[in-house]
């Protein structure tokens, strides 16, 4: 488990429009691309934020990662996952 | 020696910017007069310097480098995040004022991290827009301070670091006419599963104390209290913590304070005065 390699990806993804646009292309691709084992990897992918934060990835940068990739208007779907019991 | 003629405590919420209209009219100009009123009293106290206490939100700083408290000793500008609605803006800075804070601060036991061009993030910008942007003689000298990725900055630190900047503002031969921001908090849960939820006891306690000029009380509210209390955001008052260290003995005059949902925020403004 690697929290650190979680949130790199995540910071690269949210303040790199370019590395957003690499996720939204091939999303399990780039998570192969960091130290990540296969579940941090498969919820990385699905950006599955609630799951990250149980990883105690940081959720300010959960937050700007999710809006990278999929807009500030699916904010509502941010919160059902953060809110989503594991 | 250079003089410092005001300190002021205040929201930096991006939504305050970027969605103005979204909170009920009453809320949203008592935040927006709160900040017009320390722009006028600038103006009126001739203020020439505002150092601009805030934190960055693991944007400007990531991973690989983040630093417990950065100062900014050349170039400026901001905002870095383009959604706030804010055009981004060369600052009017004060570089031998920042790089006399720095130098003394070394020997005075502060190992600051510094920028020489750095784009700031809305911890710094909105401030400057609402409070200083539309005073041609107003520069900035930017601080921050790790509030936002644990493990953050003491809450006695950001003290120590104030009164730091105390004793180079003293020391310094200068005549400038310095006004001090501390910015951030109150409660608010950024990015949480409680995001949009604001204490309004937390935060009229925060401000209670600040009246009363309890520093000491402030900073015994633990980091883990104020996260589970206060949201992340919260830890923000060390800012205010700093702000407080810099002005010496003092006591906030509350200028105004609204918990506003729309802004997922409660936004406090004081005014720090000798006690």
């Amino acid at each position: 488990m690697s929290t650190n390699a979680l949130e790199k990806a995540l910071w690269l993804i949210g303040t790199n429009p370019a590395e957003a646009a690499r996720f939204r292309d091939n999303p399990r691709g780039y998570a192969d691309g960091f130290r990540l084992d296969e579940a941090e990897k498969a919820i990385m992918a699905a950006m599955n934020v609630g799951a990250m934060a149980r990883r105690d990835a940081n959720t300010l940068l959960l937050m700007a990662a999710f809006i990278a990739v999929r807009g500030p208007q699916a904010m509502a779907d941010y919160m059902q996952s953060m809110n989503t019991p594991a | 020696m250079a003089t410092i003629i005001g300190g002021f405590l205040m929201p930096h919420d991006p939504l305050i910017p970027s969605m103005t209209d979204a909170p009920p009219p009453a809320q949203r100009d008592a935040v927006l007069n709160a900040f017009a009123a320390i722009n006028q009293t600038l103006k009126e106290r001739d203020a020439d310097t505002v150092i601009i206490i805030g934190d960055d939100h693991y944007a400007l700083f990531g991973p690989h480098c983040i630093p417990r408290c950065l100062i900014g000793i050349g170039d400026v500008e901001g905002p870095a995040e383009e959604w706030l609605g804010i055009a981004r803006v060369p600052f009017l800075t004060n570089e031998p004022l920042a790089r006399h804070i720095m130098t003394s601060g070394f020997a005075d036991g502060v190992d600051w991290a510094f920028a020489k061009a750095i784009t700031v993030d809305h911890a710094i910008a909105v401030p400057h827009h609402y409070a200083v942007k539309s005073n041609p003689k107003l520069r900035t000298i930017p601080v921050y301070l790790n509030c936002g990725v644990l493990p953050v900055v003491d809450s006695r630190r950001a003290q120590a670091i104030g009164q730091s900047i105390r004793r180079a503002i003293d020391s310094w031969p200068g005549d400038e006419r310095v006004a001090v921001f501390g910015t951030g908090g109150i409660s608010h849960w950024v990015g949480a599963a409680q995001m949009g939820q604001v204490n309004e006891a937390f935060d009229r306690r925060v401000l209670g104390l600040a009246e009363q000029g309890d520093v000491e009380a402030l900073m015994a509210i633990g980091d883990a209290e104020i996260l589970e209390t206060a949201g992340n955001g919260a830890l923000e008052i060390k800012n205010w913590i700093c702000a407080m260290a810099i002005l010496g003995d003092v006591r906030a005059e509350i200028m105004a304070y609204e918990p506003i949902r729309e802004w997922i925020c409660g936004c406090g403004f004081a005014e720090l005065k000798a006690a």
